[in-house]
């Protein structure tokens, strides 16, 4: 293999007009390959699209599932207690904002899916697990023999679109080489996950909100973006926010009291408070067997890297712990979608984290079991939904007149592009990570405290909307995820103001309260100007 | 964060400059890897899996750590540990059913009560059997 030289240092302007080095069409375009995309990815090809994936990192080590592993829930079509069990093991904490009928029905075609792929020799030990590595190598050989076309280290940087509004490709660039590429597209399926804020947490780092951005640029709709409290346990000098061993164990403060009465993501309040007071929080994973401790390093390499390397035995020894935010990952919010995934934006699917999750758990955690089913469920629905949009358009998808939607970071001030003057990508980012990161402002939520952080963040977003924007690849990567950040935590706290009570992952300290009055959703459109509208829950 | 690079014992295939998934690193003149954005690592380790000769090693700290001696890494089995703990020392990346060949299991019982959400992780990810 050759070395990778920068070809093109003009990224940013050929985007903005339009000037393309790569050019590729297709029926159905996925942008994001982890395990939701590779599986819209295939459900496409399945029912005879043809299919690009473009993936920002390389497909089969990005995302989340690569470097986590994971495992999904799903309804076994004969055994009533089980469904029973599984269906509705999350009711209780979605706090009234789930759908039961609607998990019944991912849960059915999870099952359907994890057999499929095991049908296909995906042999992993048990059904619906994910042992991160190997899932994404198996899938991304899946996807090459469907003639898949995957894109690596091509991030989509905007959707394209017609003067009527549907979705018909997108644009991008090779971040290695510099060149802007574009696929026209009869549909596209946005699967780049939630947003992480660049935290660190482990597989998170390509998940910078990128398709919310896209996604609202074009006109679709965001739910559930207020419940996104959550902060990973996470070993105190490391990365990885895994939180299924601390159930193995116990968490102390400095002097010894539990903080885990409750277990694993039940006791992070506990630990904020005390992280927040400024003490210590421990760890011991003393409820393992020491005949299961093999079986928990096997299953989890990833983490017990961390002891092995560090030389420290977690079974037996105490050790410090950390809280990560994760954003939207593994919490609820993101694009709107209807039953079979569409956006409402012609054209427009998504799938797996970048979607709002209410319907599978409400106002808390989708991760551990509900996400991963959604991811495969939501990828097949998405897949299939946007493949039969591509067919009923025919041959004249590829002749349609389309315009890049992209605004902030990309276009400044509306017109061409330029080397931006005001704070850069990077600078960006770390501003929006002052307001959203930390635990002060972020875990217990207060009225001041959102409303002094969304000025900041409006501010800076006005700044960044008439100036930000770079010239070459990876600057102008930088700028767009910086876009995409700051957008995000604008909708987090717009609707994190709005709902005036405490509910799951969104906590306000001044209104400790569940409100049974507001048990509604927040819908949010609009990117410059922000709009909130209610939608009823289900009767309960 | 990715620390060590072993230049003796690289092949120079570039397979980590192509898996990570986060654009760490970058090939010279010479085709050789070298980390050029430290601060983008966030220690998944997988691109010690995918370098064959084990010629990369990754500290789990999520800050930079210099100094590390690679002879003593090297010696107790630190670097390469993540690879052989996949299993890819015995197979390639993927090759899920050329393991021990048997179908997976399903599970059944019952994940739990509402309240008891350590039972339902448990029943996501197979750690026990009820
Ligand atoms: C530590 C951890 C453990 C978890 N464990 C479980 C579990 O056991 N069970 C469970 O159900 N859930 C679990 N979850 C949640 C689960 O991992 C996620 O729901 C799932 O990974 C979402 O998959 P996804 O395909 O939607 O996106 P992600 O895995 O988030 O990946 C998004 C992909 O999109 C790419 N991308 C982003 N922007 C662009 C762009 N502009 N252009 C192109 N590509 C782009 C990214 O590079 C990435 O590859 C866990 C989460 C974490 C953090
Ligand atoms: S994968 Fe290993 S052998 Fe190949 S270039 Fe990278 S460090 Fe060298
Ligand atoms: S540990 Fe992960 S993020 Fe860091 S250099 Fe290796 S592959 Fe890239």
């Amino acid at each position: 293999m050759s070395t990778y030289t920068e070809v093109t240092t003009d990224s940013g302007r050929r985007i903005a007009a339009g000037d393309y080095e790569i050019d590729h069409k297709a029926d159905v375009l996925v942008i994001g390959g982890s395990l939701a995309g590779a599986w819209a990815a295939l459900a496409a090809a399945r029912a005879g699209a043809r299919v690009v994936l473009a993936e920002k990192g390389w497909m089969g080590t990005a995302g989340v599932v690569a470097a986590a592993s994971v495992g999904g829930y799903y309804a076994l079509p004969d055994d009533p207690a089980q469904r029973e069990g599984v269906i509705g093991v999350r009711h209780q904490e979605s706090r009234g904002l789930d759908d039961l009928g609607y998990v019944e029905r991912v849960y059915d075609q999870s099952y359907r899916s994890f057999t499929e792929l095991r049908a296909a020799g995906f042999a992993s030990a048990r059904l619906g697990a994910f042992p991160g590595p190997d899932s994404m190598a198996f899938l991304r050989r899946q996807l090459l023999a469907a003639k898949v076309k995957i894109l690596d280290h091509s991030p989509a940087l905007e959707l394209l679109q017609t003067a009527d509004g549907a979705v018909a490709g997108a644009a991008g660039i090779q971040r290695k080489s510099g060149e802007a590429w574009r696929v026209r597209a009869g549909a596209v399926v946005l699967a780049t996950g939630g947003n992480a804020f660049l935290s660190g947490a482990q597989g998170t780092n390509g998940l910078t909100g990128d398709g919310y951005l896209m996604g609202a640029e074009a006109g679709a709709r965001l739910q559930g973006m207020e419940f996104s409290g959550h902060y990973g346990l996470t070993p105190a000098e490391g990365s990885c926010t895994k939180g299924g061993m601390y159930f193995s164990g116990h968490i102390y403060d400095d002097a010894g009291a539990r903080l885990d009465p409750l277990p694993s993501w039940f006791a992070v309040p506990n630990v904020a408070r005390t992280l927040l007071s400024g003490g210590k929080a421990w760890v011991v994973l003393d409820k393992a067997a020491p005949e299961q401790h093999d079986t928990h390093r096997r299953q989890s390499p990833n983490f017990y890297q961390y002891f092995s390397r560090r030389g420290v035995d977690p079974f037996r020894q105490r050790w410090p712990v950390k809280l990560t935010y994760e954003g939207t990952v593994r919490a609820a919010g993101g694009l709107l979608v209807d039953e079979g995934c569409a956006t409402g934006v012609p054209g427009l699917y998504a799938a797996g984290d970048v979607t709002d999750r209410c319907r599978l758990t409400g106002a808390f955690l989708s991760g551990a079991g509900p996400a991963v089913a959604w991811c495969v469920a939501s990828g097949e629905w998405a897949g299939q939904g946007a493949a039969a949009f591509a067919r009923a358009l025919g041959k004249g998808a590829h002749a349609r007149q389309v315009k890049g939607a992209g605004a902030c970071g990309l276009r400044p001030g509306g017109g061409a592009t330029g080397a931006g003057k005001g704070p850069g990508g990077r600078e960006t980012i770390a501003r929006v990570q002052e307001e959203i990161l930390p635990l002060e402002k972020n875990f217990f939520r207060d009225g001041k405290q959102l409303t002094a952080s969304l000025g900041r963040l409006d501010a800076l977003w006005t700044a960044a909307r008439a100036e930000l924007s770079a010239a070459g690849p990876r600057e102008l990567l930088k700028a767009r995820e910086a876009a995409a950040l700051a957008a995000s935590a604008r909708w987090i706290y717009r609707a994190a103001l709005a709902r005036t009570e405490s509910r799951g992952l969104h906590r306000r300290s001044d209104f400790p309260e569940e409100d049974p009055a507001q048990r509604h959703h927040l819908v949010l459109s609009g990117v410059d100007e922000i709009r909130i509208a209610r939608r009823e829950a289900l009767p309960a | 964060m990715i620390e060590l690079i072993l230049e003796p014992r690289c092949v120079r295939c570039l397979a980590c400059v192509r898996v990570c998934p986060n654009d760490v690193l970058e090939a010279d003149g010479d085709g050789l890897p070298y980390v050029a954005r430290q601060q983008d690592c966030c220690s998944c380790f997988l691109c010690e899996a995918y370098c064959a000769p084990d010629a990369l090693y990754v500290a789990p700290e999520a800050y930079p750590l210099p100094g590390l001696d690679a002879a003593q890494l090297l010696a107790d089995g630190r670097i390469g540990a993540f690879r052989r703990a996949l299993g890819w020392d015995q197979r390639k990346p993927g090759e899920l059913d050329a393991r021990a060949g048997a179908a997976p299991a399903i599970q059944r019982g019952h994940p739990g009560s509402p309240q008891d959400l350590h039972r339902s992780e448990s029943y996501a990810n197979g750690i026990n059997r009820h």
